[in-house]
């Protein structure tokens, strides 16, 4: 099994000063599934997890390498958290992207937009020619004012990171951005 | 029209787009169907476009001219252009102008937390003037793009 926690907290600081703190955690059964830094957590199941501590600053990259030597069982489970059975039924059908890769950027835009809502993964079909067209991630809280923004950020980043070819395959959706003509 | 003579340039769609621009602006666009034909006709008027510039750059594809391109295709340009804005907001309301009845309607979704979320906050699609005036918005965006 695996999964994803963010976490966040603030400290008050000498001279009246907040400090936020945000911290992804992935966390898998199989230790050799990760590289670098890595420190034990005992859940308070008794299960003994391998846990490896992202910085919210982390870039797309970082999440690339880190996510190279998970498990199909692990990115399947990790998809999981974006998609239902359904959806990643027929992403599997299709195949769109790399799995590895999508599971990354999905990682990644949790840790940098994730504070108002985890995002989710979507396939969108021709209602006429039931062909598949893209795949959107939906930012569910996010309002028009920072839709364009958003897929600016997201969409350098990914060219940054070597996911160029990735980048006519994935549209970033913000929700209420996309439904605000209706209010 | 000769089949010779250029077609991005018959189905440049400046000249449309300005027409329903200035409809919309003087408030004679009064009903829902044509709402709803003008947020289609958005779409289709810059697929059409997008097609016959790849047309006349030498791209054949399906039909017996090779002359049919696919959504996908348009599509995937767009995004690769970060264009994932306009293309939402035309595409989603084309669907749902031509193929649901309902006013408000949500179209199909498979990820079934979304259709939670979008039920739970009452967020539907709501095809009206709004739509319409951020679709020609769009539609002006897109053009830009494809026409560089």
């Amino acid at each position: 099994m695996s999964s994803v926690s963010v976490f966040e907290y603030s400290e008050l600081r000498i001279g009246g000063e907040t400090a936020t703190y945000k911290m992804v955690v992935i966390s898998s059964r199989e230790m050799r599934a990760f590289k670098g830094v890595s420190t034990s957590i005992d859940t308070c199941l008794g299960n003994v997890f391998t846990s490896l501590e992202v910085s919210s600053l982390a870039t797309l990259k970082t999440f690339l390498d880190y996510i190279a030597s998970l498990s199909e069982g692990d990115l399947r489970n990790l998809l999981l958290r974006y998609a239902d059975e359904d959806t990643l039924s027929r992403f599997n059908e299709i195949k769109p992207v790399d799995i590895r890769d999508l599971v990354a950027l999905l990682l990644w835009i949790e840790s940098k937009y994730g504070t108002y809502g985890k995002p989710l993964l979507d396939l969108i079909f021709d209602p006429e020619t039931n062909e598949f067209q893209f795949l959107n991630i939906v930012l569910p809280e996010y309002d028009w004012d920072s839709w364009r923004k958003i897929v600016k950020e997201i969409k350098g980043e990914m060219k940054r990171s070597g996911l160029e070819e990735m980048t006519s395959k994935v549209s970033i959706v913000c929700l209420r951005g996309l439904l605000e003509p209706t209010l | 029209m000769s089949s010779r003579s250029s077609r991005a340039d018959a189905l440049r769609p400046d000249y449309f787009i300005n027409l329903v621009e200035k409809l919309v602006s003087s408030g004679k666009i009064r009903d829902e169907a044509c709402i709803r034909r003008f947020l289609s006709a958005l779409y289709f008027s810059l697929f059409n476009y997008w097609a016959a510039i790849k047309y006349d750059k030498g791209a054949r594809r399906k039909g017996p001219k090779q002359n049919r391109f696919d959504y996908r295709e348009f599509h995937e340009e767009l995004l690769r252009e970060e264009l994932d804005v306009e293309l939402n907001l035309l595409y989603t309301y084309r669907i749902a102008t031509d193929h649901y009845v309902l006013n408000p309607t949500i179209i199909q979704i498979y990820n079934k937390e979304i259709v939670r979320l979008m039920t739970r906050d009452r967020l539907e699609i709501h095809i009206g003037m709004n739509a319409l005036r951020k679709a020609v918005e769009a539609a002006k965006t897109i053009l830009k793009q494809i026409s560089t």
